[in-house]
């Protein structure tokens, strides 16, 4: 496995650039290159590195391991076939390392995102959709029988749209500098990662670019099905795109904002649930 | 911790991430144990790979951390 995963950091990492690069074209800016994650991340980890005296040591330091473990374990996770739930639960230990995270430095910045962390769970909220929907239509809750089921009826992307829909926003609401990334709003520096820097910040560098990597991958496996690994990494890299292309047309929302929206998309697709369990 | 102990937890996990992507083709039984080994160690071989050559061979000042 950990053959896999350093190369799934550096694509995650690649895909950073990407989406940064793309924000930017769009918005008639030159962007950095799309390497430029990768060597920000090298960055991070030359950079001077101690411990703030107002953050609470073990949790600060042990909260970005445990960044980086619950998305190792997710990678396994999809890649074995495993238990949509499992998934599931490692968003929520997301949710717990988002607001640990700013929670632990002792900065008001980094308490704010954290605020906004346990606000945004709403954002968690379609993913109950996609699970209930999935489950609904397939009968499964195992990725292996999910793209089983794929290779015989098809595709879920067209036949079950708007629960990919469902796992899009979940997605879109972790990306970096999407509508729903509050948590990590400009108006509060950098949100609950203001005062991680130097070594601890890298740390989360590799593991957000395996979460990145981990979403892309779940999506193209619950609603495309199993793909040779090239074919793979490009509706990742066109989903990835599709994203940026959200981010950089949409102003972020405010807090209310961004948990009244994931609220009525979910509701939207409960009605939708119901309708595929009652109708058949 | 100086450099030296950041260079030997480095090179003991990245030992142990060796030793379990071999253990899984030669299944190792029950399978979750590799798995489990990997998803505890490899948080600790970066973090620990980082700071190895994040930390400075020279005796240096101390950072200027606020009043």
């Amino acid at each position: 496995m950990i053959t896999l995963i350093l190369p799934a950091v550096f694509i995650g990492l690649l895909f950073h650039g990407i989406h940064r690069k793309v924000i930017a074209r769009i918005q008639g800016r030159p962007g950095p290159p799309i390497w430029q994650e990768i060597l920000h991340t090298l960055k991070f980890s030359f950079k001077q590195t101690w411990i703030p005296k107002t953050a609470s040591m073990p949790m600060y330091v042990f909260i970005v391991a445990v960044s980086i473990a619950i998305w190792t374990g997710a990678f396994y996770i999809v890649f074995s076939g495993g238990s949509l739930l499992l998934l599931f639960a490692v968003f929520m230990l997301h949710k717990i390392t988002e607001h640990g995270l700013g929670l632990s430095s002792g900065s008001p910045y980094g308490k704010f995102g954290a605020i906004r962390s346990v606000m945004s769970a709403a954002s968690e909220i379609p993913l109950f959709a996609t699970i209930a929907g999935i489950y609904v239509v397939t009968g499964s809750l195992m990725i292996s029988d999910i793209t089983k089921y794929q290779e015989i009826h098809g595709p879920l992307l067209i036949h079950a749209f708007p629960i990919a829909i469902a796992l899009y926003i979940v997605i879109l609401s972790k990306m970096h500098y999407g509508p729903f990334s509050i948590i990590e709003a400009k108006e509060i520096v950098s949100g609950n990662r203001t005062e991680h820097f130097g070594v601890w910040r890298a740390g989360l560098e590799v593991a957000y670019a395996l979460k990145t990597f981990v979403l892309l991958a779940a999506f193209v496996l619950l609603f495309i099905g199993a793909l040779p690994w090239y074919l793979m990494l490009l509706a990742m890299l066109i989903l990835l795109v599709s994203l940026s292309f959200v981010c950089a047309f949409t102003p972020m929302l405010s807090p209310f904002d961004a948990v009244a929206m994931q609220t009525v998309i979910t509701g939207i697709l409960a009605v939708y649930i119901i309708f595929l369990g009652v109708m058949g | 911790m100086k450099k030296e102990s950041y260079l030997i937890v480095t090179i003991i996990t990245a030992i142990i991430l060796g030793v379990a992507a071999f253990a899984v083709p030669i299944g190792v039984e029950p399978g979750w144990v590799p798995v489990i080994v990997v998803v505890l160690t490899f948080p600790v071989f970066v973090l620990a790979l980082f700071l190895w050559w994040n930390a400075s061979n020279i005796e240096g000042d101390f950072p200027f951390t606020g009043y």
